[in-house]
């Protein structure tokens, strides 16, 4: 204890936590792979032909869209990241060695990689959902689109894990602002009630909320979406862990 | 050295004062029983000294670091109680192989052979164990952790007599050969007797008297004979406790008596007995001096 080798360096803590956050919580990757698979079995069954038929020539066009498995991979991180906020959770955390400041690297080192595997599982599952949709209409595949393109697969990946990461940050504010107060599931509740009604209700209006909807979540360039998401996040990991050093280490 | 020092300690919680002044040193390398009755302060003062809360006012400090949320004496220190969380997607053999990561003299080998001798199914998951059980397995990691700072906040609960008595045992082998700071929480002073070096006892969150375990057994003595007699005999000495009979007195008395007391005592017909140390830690935190009786009592 008194001698600097006993010392434990922050990274190492970090790491340690991480690696057992990962561990602990592998379960978790595997029910977001299943979901996955499930939304790669809906999309195919519901991917959408429209046809038209030009003399003896019959037209069809599939639309294959990964967008349930992105929005699964959405839901996914925003249960995650409320689920590492929990009371059971901390005390697994601190049941181990480590401090306020390795519990919460570690736990964003954890979103981080969440949102990295659900982004390009995401993707890819747009990918591979084309393998059978070949061979149901074997040979008659034929038109551009079928075959993805690596740039793509990486916008839909990147833009995935950008949302991912956008609702996960929102979801360990709550789980914080919840844990800190109950009062809080009633404020949260109120939250998404709103924004569910600014969602529907905004309209092509020109107000202050619409703007700053459009400028995060309806941003078409991902350079752009980058940078505010990025920005929002570190945002609100601040508030949330300046939040939470409010509050004693383990109860 | 001592490795944990607290000064003027107090914690509150809002206008509960569950740790209210308490000054206390722990040595280094020694196995010191911190003995209370329930709500005395013992599970908080632990969790100060462990860095989980923050103190009011006054300071703790372990091996001269303030512990709150500090890494360094997370890293020699490992807390054993009932909140001890661990995944549900771990099975026992996988908590304890994960345990090397984060205490470096973790005793896989040890931990392993005390699973099978406490009969833990290594592929059984802690939500099924049962409390004895559960406390069994917490103080397994506790004891192979070989942490510089052990704390085991009433680690026995639920445990069957068998279970406490090979624990104690296991404990203190592995002490010997890897000597560290032994803090243990328990009301259970009795079992404890051969285990203890030092005592800390508290109540009300204040600090009632520090002793050695040698210095615990004549701490006081028990004087049973006529009222008349044993009121002599004990003159101003200060009484812990009183228990009235239909033909005497019995009464707790702080220190010993000389040879020539000795003496007199058996002249006045009145028997001297030891005070264990279990009896004397309740005489000593007793809110009322006539204990039960006294509330039992019908004017």
């Amino acid at each position: 204890m008194r001698s600097e080798e006993n010392n434990l360096r922050l990274s190492t803590a970090v790491k340690n936590q991480y690696i057992y956050k990962l561990r602990a919580n592998s379960g978790y990757f595997c029910a977001l792979v299943l979901a996955q698979v499930i939304a790669g079995l809906m999309m195919f069954a519901g991917s959408a032909a429209t046809g038209t038929a030009i003399d003896n020539v019959q037209i069809m066009f599939y639309t294959i869209s990964p967008q349930i498995a992105v929005i699964f991979s959405v839901i996914w991180a925003l249960i995650i990241s409320i689920l590492l906020t929990t009371h059971a959770n901390r005390d697994i955390a601190f049941t181990v060695t480590g401090n306020r400041k390795s519990y919460f690297l570690s736990d964003i080192a954890f979103i981080l990689t969440g949102c990295v595997f659900g982004g390009v599982t995401s993707a890819l599952i747009g990918v591979a959902l084309r393998v059978p949709f070949y061979f149901l209409h074997m040979g008659n595949v034929m038109l551009n689109g079928f075959y993805p393109n690596l740039g793509q697969v990486c916008i839909i990946a990147a833009s995935t894990m950008l949302y991912m990461l956008l609702l996960a940050v929102a979801g360990y504010f709550a789980g914080t602002l919840l844990r800190f107060r109950k009062v809080f599931i009633i404020i949260a509740a109120a939250l998404f009630v709103g924004i569910i009604y600014l969602r529907t209700n905004l309209g092509e209006s020109q107000s202050f909320l619409r703007m700053c909807w459009d400028s995060i979540i309806n941003e078409k360039l991902l350079g752009f979406f980058t940078l505010r998401v990025t920005a929002v996040s570190i945002v609100m990991f601040a508030v949330t862990v300046a939040l939470s050093y409010r509050m004693e280490v383990r109860k | 050295m001592n490795a944990v020092e607290s000064t003027g300690l107090v914690k509150a919680f809002g206008k509960k004062r569950a740790v209210d002044g308490l000054t206390v040193q722990i040595c280094e390398n020694r196995i010191t029983g911190l003995i209370g009755r329930n709500g005395a302060g013992k599970t908080t003062f632990l969790k100060l000294i462990a860095g989980y809360l923050k103190p009011t006012r006054g300071s703790v400090d372990v091996f001269g670091k303030n512990p709150f949320d500090n890494l360094d004496v997370s890293n020699n220190l490992i807390f054993v109680d009932d909140g001890m969380a661990f995944s549900q997607s771990f099975t026992l053999g996988e908590i304890i192989a994960e345990m090397p990561r984060f205490y470096r003299n973790f005793d896989l080998e040890l931990a392993t052979k005390l699973l099978d001798y406490y009969s833990l199914d290594k592929k059984q998951r802690t939500a099924k164990l049962s409390k004895g059980m559960r406390s069994s397995f917490n103080a397994i990691i506790g004891i192979s952790a070989r942490a510089a700072v052990t704390i085991f906040d009433e680690p026995t609960t639920g445990m069957e007599t068998a279970a406490r008595k090979d624990f104690y045992r296991a404990l203190l082998k592995e002490y010997i050969a890897f000597p560290r700071t032994v803090i243990l929480s328990s009301h259970l002073l009795g079992e404890l007797s051969g285990l203890l070096e030092d005592i800390v006892l508290i109540d009300s969150g204040r600090l009632v008297t520090v002793m050695s375990a040698d210095e615990a057994a004549t701490y006081a003595i028990g004087l049973r004979g006529g009222e008349k007699q044993v009121g002599e005999l004990a003159g101003e000495r200060q009484v812990l406790y009183r228990e009235d009979f239909a033909a005497g007195v019995y009464l707790v008395v702080k220190g010993g008596l000389a040879p020539e007391e000795a003496a007199r005592a058996q002249k006045l017909g009145v028997e001297v007995t030891p005070v264990e140390a279990d009896d004397l830690c309740i005489y000593l935190t007793q809110k009322d001096k006539g204990g039960i009786d006294s509330a039992l009592r019908r004017e």
